[in-house]
């Protein structure tokens, strides 16, 4: 990745340097902005979380540190944990529950330093992709929709004692995916 | 072994932020001890690092940068020119209805910071915060704060808007803090902060420093290393002219003895 690394805006950040917390949101505001909008189906709630995540991260309430692993893993996670704050907020649930995706098409241009996200992008969605029905959407309700155990259940038809085994079949699937795309991106 | 099985089934609870305040502490309490159960979540972890990415890239809405700027450093003028690391932490209350708090809570439920700073605004963000906060708090804390002193400051000077403010010197563990809740404060200009000072003998110690919201109303929690009763004989917040002093330049607007 081009200019500073991340860990060096941050620490620009938390000196109050505004100009680093501008690269860090040019730098992560789209994958941040899909990410939401893939958990929240909803343009405002997604710009509220995106918005949310970097008035925590300005404000760094629960500041990053290196042994937290990498840096965008972290601000992925307070993405989630945000993204589902605001869906729990909701009272109703977004209106599509799972989407089919039949195609990988881009939808806009990609600067070229966001290559390396681009890249890693389509290799997980064809990961994904190759995960059958029944898989991507127990990934779907677990994961991105943040559901509780009783409503997985419920959604899926699956008995309680019947969930976790069947979450950690889909993402060990899906790992392995990950591994022989990963392995054909590198070959 | 059944029950066991009931307890790991709470991972995905637990993994969601489903579970209430004891269960999640049940939960943790469990997990220390369950080697699959911290195999699994250690798995689900990782995969932090790929799943987002299975999001179709979608363009922002317009204007969206500036929005999204324009919000994160309007939090930040608020909280304007406070020493960086200074105060354990500084927040101003957003609330309209500061008044409401001024000097009914003369017996404070412990733990109090975390009570407190909820107590002071109808601020969802700063509500979610404190949340997050207390839930981190919770895994690390195993001790019961204990309030060592609390005392109502008393204005000193004549200032128009009559100030008011208290303080709780709370012990948590081997710290202990000062949690400072005033209001009916006077405006501030430019870099201008209040700031809490703790006096031994003659000789003032810096002790937070932060500003007063639109209503008048400013708190600030501060860490002090150690706490001697006997040490301090006095308490006073000085309106000072940058975040920077360290004796007061300003004008002591409130005091109390300790």
């Amino acid at each position: 990745m081009s200019g500073p690394q991340d860990i060096e805006l941050y620490q620009q950040l938390l000196q109050k340097d505004k100009g680093a917390l501008e690269s860090l949101y040019d730098r992560y505001h789209k994958l941040i902005y899909s990410f939401s909008f893939r958990m929240t189906k909803d343009t405002t709630l997604a710009e509220e979380v995106v918005q949310e995540v970097f008035i925590k991260l300005w404000n760094s309430h629960s500041p990053y540190s290196e042994e937290k692993g990498k840096f965008s893993s972290w601000l992925l996670t307070m993405t989630r944990n945000t993204a589902l704050d605001h869906l729990r907020k909701q009272s109703s649930k977004p209106a599509v529950e799972f989407e089919e995706r039949d195609s990988l098409k881009e939808t806009a241009e990609t600067p070229s330093d966001l290559l390396e996200e681009k890249e890693k992008n389509l290799l997980v969605r064809r990961s994904v992709q190759k995960l059958k029905k029944e898989q991507r959407h127990i990934i779907e309700l677990f994961y991105f929709q943040g559901l509780t155990h009783e409503k997985i259940s419920d959604r899926t038809g699956l008995p309680l004692g019947t969930v976790k085994g069947r979450i950690r079949l889909a993402l060990k699937h899906l790992k392995s995916h990950l591994h022989e795309e990963g392995g054909k991106a590198n070959g | 072994m059944a029950k066991l099985g009931a307890e790991c089934d709470q991972i995905i609870d637990y993994f969601n932020g489903h579970l209430s305040q004891a269960e999640k502490e049940a939960f943790e309490h469990h997990l220390e001890h369950c080697p699959e159960c911290q195999a699994e979540l250690a798995e689900w972890n990782a995969l932090i690092e790929d799943l987002p990415y299975d999001s179709e890239p979608v363009s922002p809405p317009e204007g969206m940068k500036e929005r999204v700027l324009t919000a994160v450093f309007a939090e930040e003028s608020s909280e304007l020119n406070t020493a960086p690391a200074e105060p354990a932490l500084v927040e101003e209350s957003k609330s309209k209805s500061s008044s409401q708090f001024r000097r009914s809570s003369a017996k404070w439920a412990l733990p109090a910071a975390a009570a407190l700073l909820l107590s002071l605004g109808g601020n969802a963000f700063l509500y979610n915060e404190l949340q997050q906060q207390s839930t981190e708090l919770s895994q690390t804390q195993d001790t019961v704060d204990e309030l060592l002193q609390y005392v109502t400051l008393s204005p000193t000077g004549e200032a128009e808007t009559s100030p008011a403010a208290t303080a709780s010197i709370v012990r948590t563990g081997s710290e202990v803090n000062v949690v400072i809740n005033a209001s009916s404060l006077g405006p501030l200009a430019n870099d201008e902060v209040y700031q809490v000072w703790l006096i031994e003998g003659e000789s003032p110690k810096r002790a937070g420093t932060f500003v007063a919201s639109e209503s008048g109303a400013g708190a600030v929690v501060f860490t002090l290393d150690e706490f001697n009763s006997d040490q301090w004989n006095q308490i006073a917040i000085s309106h000072e002219p940058d975040a920077q002093s360290e004796t007061p330049e300003g004008e002591v607007i409130l005091a109390s003895e300790l």
